[in-house]
Formats: C-alpha cells, sequence, structure tokens
C-alpha cells in the first residue's frame, strides 16, 4: 500500500523499482489525489481528497501543531485518508477484548482526542490540545500539558535531554553500522538527561568514479517543485518557472566536453540514463547536479519512452544504515553531448 | 613466546573474515544493505589485518595470508553476484541469509575473544603500542558483532515465520 508519496518517481534505481512494483506476485494499492507514475502501476488506485477537501490536524517540523478545516467537498469518489482507513478496518472487523469494534470513534476530531490521550506523559505531549483551543489559538507547538499550558517553545529547557532511560524511546544506533545498541550498554553510559554526541570515522562513498563514469551526480530539489510535482506541476507559474529537467555542469568540465550552455546532453550511470539541457553553473568542478522533481505522469506514463527525466534513474541502491535515508547525492556518470542549443530551448523563469 | 601464538590466531581471525563478509556480500548482493556493509566491514578486517602484520613481526608469529587469491575470489565473486540476481528472493534465500549471519556472527565472536586475549598478554608484557592497537580496532569488532546481532533479529521473525 502506497499513501500519497511516489516510490516510481522518488526512490533511486527506477528502473529497478519499477519492475519490482510492475510484478505479478505483488498486489499494489496506490492512494493518492492525482493519477501519479506509481499509481500507473497499480492494481488498485484509491482516489483521496486533497488537504482543503477534509478536516484534521498537522504538525510541523518545528512542534506546531494546526488545525485545517474542510472548505469544499472532495471530487467524484475521492475520500479522506481518514474515511479510507476506517472503511478498512470495518472490512476487516477489527475487534477488542470485549468483543466490541476496535476503534471506538470516527471523527477527524475524535481520532484526535484518541491520539493526544496516547501522547500523555510522552516527550511529544499533546494532553493540552483541542480542536476547540486550535481554532481559538490558531497554533499551539507540543508539548502541550499542566506544564506548558500554552504550548512549548523550546525543548531541552535547563539542558535536560530525553536520554533518560526510564523515559528515551530508544536506545540508539552505532552511526557506522546501524547496529542496535543494548539497554546494559546504554544504562553503562550513564546518560541521565545528558545530550549524547556521536561520531563516526569517514568511509568513502559505496560508488567512485571510474575512467567509465568519471563526474559525479548529486541530486537535489528547485525551489519551484516539491517532490515529484504531483501538485507543483500542476500550478502553471510552478511549470513554467522550471518546466523541464536540467543538468548543471561546472564550466571546467564544459569546456573540456565542448558542451555549450543549452546543448541537449545524456547522463548514464551503471542503472540508466537521463536527457536533458546543460546549464553551465557554479558548481565544483566533476561534480554534476540534476534535481529529481521530473517524472513522467505529464506524458501519461509511469516511466520513460525515449530520453529518460527522472534522475533516480541514475541514483544508487543504498541506504545509510540508521536513517535508512537512500543515497542520492553520490552516483558515478558518464556525460555526452547529443545536440547544440535549439532557437527553442525550454528554459524556463528558473535560469 | 606464547603470545606470538595469540596474535597469530587474532591475524587469522580477521583474515578469515575478510574472505567470509566478501563471500556473504557476493551471495546476498540482492540484499542492498547486507551487500554494502558487508564490503565495507571485510576492508575494516583488512586494515585490522595489517595493523597486526608488524606485531606479527616483532614476536616472530605466523602470517596467514586469505584462503584463497585475489584473483580467484574476484572471478568467483561475480558468478556469486549473478547468481544472487537469478535467484532473486525466496523463503530459501531468506533462510541461507540467516544462517550466513549465524556464522558471522560467531567468527566475530572469536575474532572479538582473541583482541582481549591479545590485549591482556599486551599489557603484560608493557608492549603500549600493541595494546593501543586494540584501542584502535576493537571497537570496529565489538560493532560488527552487534550489527550481525541487530540483522539476525531484524530477519528471524519473517524469515522463520512468515510465508
Amino acid at each position: 500500500v502506497d499513501l500519497g508519496t511516489n516510490p516510481a518517481v522518488s526512490l533511486p534505481e527506477l528502473r529497478r523499482i519499477r519492475s519490482i512494483l510492475a510484478q505479478e506476485r505483488l498486489f499494489v494499492v496506490v492512494q493518492d489525489a492525482f493519477l501519479s507514475e506509481t499509481g500507473r502501476l497499480a492494481d488498485v488506485v484509491l482516489p483521496a481528497a486533497l488537504w482543503g477537501e477534509k478536516t484534521g490536524t498537522f504538525t510541523n517540523a518545528d512542534r506546531t501543531v494546526h488545525l485545517s478545516e474542510k472548505a469544499v467537498e472532495p471530487p467524484g469518489q475521492a475520500r479522506s485518508d481518514l474515511d479510507i482507513w476506517l472503511e478498512f478496518t470495518r472490512m476487516l472487523d477489527l475487534r477488542d477484548a470485549d468483543g466490541q469494534p476496535l476503534l471506538k470513534w470516527s471523527s477527524p476530531e475524535e481520532a484526535f482526542d484518541h491520539f493526544k490521550r496516547l501522547t500523555s506523559g510522552r516527550p511529544c505531549d499533546y494532553s493540552g490540545m483541542s480542536y476547540q483551543r486550535l481554532r481559538g489559538q490558531g497554533q499551539i507547538q507540543w508539548p502541550c500539558n499542566a506544564d506548558h499550558p500554552d504550548g512549548g517553545e523550546r525543548l531541552y529547557e535547563g539542558g535536560t535531554f530525553n536520554t533518560d532511560p526510564e523515559h528515551c524511546e530508544e536506545y540508539g544506533h552505532d552511526l557506522t553500522t546501524g547496529a542496535a545498541n543494548e539497554e546494559k550498554d546504554y544504562r553503562a553510559l550513564n546518560p541521565a538527561g545528558r545530550a549524547i554526541l556521536k561520531a563516526a570515522h569517514y568511509s568513502p562513498p559505496h560508488e567512485q568514479p571510474s575512467d567509465d563514469y568519471p563526474l559525479l551526480l548529486t541530486t537535489g530539489r528547485s525551489v519551484f517543485h516539491f517532490h515529484t510535482r504531483t501538485k507543483a506541476g500542476r500550478s502553471p507559474q510552478l511549470q513554467q518557472a522550471a518546466p523541464e529537467v536540467w543538468v548543471e555542469v561546472s564550466s571546467e568540465d564544459a569546456k573540456q566536453l565542448a558542451i555549450g550552455d543549452g546543448d541537449l546532453v545524456r547522463l548514464q550511470s551503471r542503472r540508466g540514463s537521463l536527457q536533458g539541457r546543460a546549464r553551465i553553473a557554479d558548481v565544483r568542478p566533476g561534480l554534476l547536479f540534476v534535481p529529481f522533481h521530473y517524472g513522467y505522469w505529464d506524458r501519461d506514463r509511469a516511466g520513460p519512452d525515449g530520453g529518460a527525466t527522472a534522475a533516480n534513474e541514475l541514483t544508487i541502491t543504498d541506504w545509510d544504515p540508521v536513517s535508512k535515508q537512500p543515497y542520492f547525492k553520490v552516483a558515478a556518470v558518464r556525460l555526452t553531448r547529443l545536440e547544440p542549443a535549439g532557437d527553442d530551448p525550454e528554459g524556463g523563469e528558473a535560469r | 613466546v606464547k603470545l606470538a601464538r595469540a596474535i597469530s590466531q587474532l591475524h587469522r581471525s580477521e583474515r578469515d573474515l575478510v574472505g567470509e563478509y566478501r563471500r556473504v556480500a557476493d551471495r546476498h548482493a540482492v540484499e542492498h544493505d547486507v551487500y554494502h556493509m558487508c564490503h565495507l566491514l571485510a576492508a575494516q578486517c583488512a586494515t585490522h589485518a595489517e595493523r597486526l602484520q608488524p606485531f606479527l613481526e616483532r614476536y616472530g608469529a605466523q602470517a596467514h595470508e586469505l584462503d584463497a587469491p585475489e584473483l580467484w575470489e574476484s572471478v568467483v565473486g561475480t558468478v556469486r553476484r549473478t547468481n544472487a540476481k537469478l535467484l532473486g528472493r525466496s523463503t530459501a534465500t531468506g533462510l541461507l541469509l540467516l544462517s550466513d549471519l549465524r556464522r558471522l556472527y560467531l567468527l566475530v565472536a572469536e575474532a572479538e575473544i582473541n583482541w582481549w586475549m591479545v590485549r591482556q598478554g599486551a599489557m603484560a608484557a608493557r608492549d603500549t603500542e600493541l595494546a593501543e592497537l586494540f584501542e584502535r580496532c576493537h571497537e570496529e569488532t565489538r560493532n560488527q558483532l552487534k550489527w550481525a546481532k541487530t540483522k539476525i533479529k531484524e530477519a528471524s521473525p519473517q524469515t522463520l515465520v512468515g510465508g
């Protein structure tokens, strides 16, 4: 089940991801507001409501909780994620030890009230919040409880961290291998509310530039798009500002490979290839940059037909052992020039 | 001296682990985290063995070479990786991974206790350089042991009870 994300563009080594999602033995369910690349590979697609079409809270990275109210009805058969999940639990007939339905609630507000009771006494304490308070106050940061009735602006006041063995949520990992610490190792450190600073020795990237693939590719974002453009690409201003993929090359490498600004180029790695216009940019010699937003949904396809545009065609299946974040920033590639810049370079305003 | 024998045993453990990590990596090339981590840990063990080399000479101990020549290993490694890709993932490959990780755990445990023997011997012989080598390497060996245990704990439920 894939809920509101798009692994057929956002995960590394897309040829591999498409072949996995297309397997007969895998039953793929995608729940999204728009038909994404991943949705095109799914066995079942559940249309979901967007933020203005449903009520619920969201929590920012700085712990601020907002209430977002439904403004319009979702179109067609689309339903909110919560309603879809509740329908699942009813179909599965999940029950508690007394034979009663497992979930006693059905509205977003009831779900929030149940959730906030679960957080009581934990680091992310929502217990002092309510829909009424969020409507009145607008925004509240957790922790919000008897000690912090209006929410807590700062964590770790007085230099006390959530490291006490009785209070912490896990015992941590070795950064190099991801090996889990055990309770007795952790207690032996005697953290008792002190911060734990961790270090790891340098280890070289698992894929290094070679004679065949002499350049290093790093992938990233444009300010005009979010993730795989599922929403941003449907906003004409944002789409026009950065309409197509590009390849940033240092002036040194461009000179050596006789590549001019706007030339059509091909990037090739051990896993796949990509085509786009070159931009001579202020990147380090030996390094290339490609934004990862450009999949195939706006060409009504799950994958490329001819020149590929998704940066993750090139990236490597490898991830950090602790955070499990894929290594999007290091892949060895080869750069070649295909055609000179035409009269109609669709560079957009992002140049 | 008898310390020479302990150093030689430790050196052998580390050299054996280099080969074993590489074999497990290539045999499970479709498990990307296992593949990359085993190659990284093989490099750690190779560095340990290299750092032990001067002490082998100092104590007149016997050196252990890799049990198979590099060229042979690189050819067989390619065959193992291709084989892993053809086999893909199944209950059988899951069980094989668990059994490989279990063997790795036991081999690393042997290396870890060998490090302690050498360290205690080095302290008694007042060989501060050898004792310092323990400080530089033993932590990594201990983390290798924790890594194998973590992977075994992760893989066991699905492999032993799942479909």
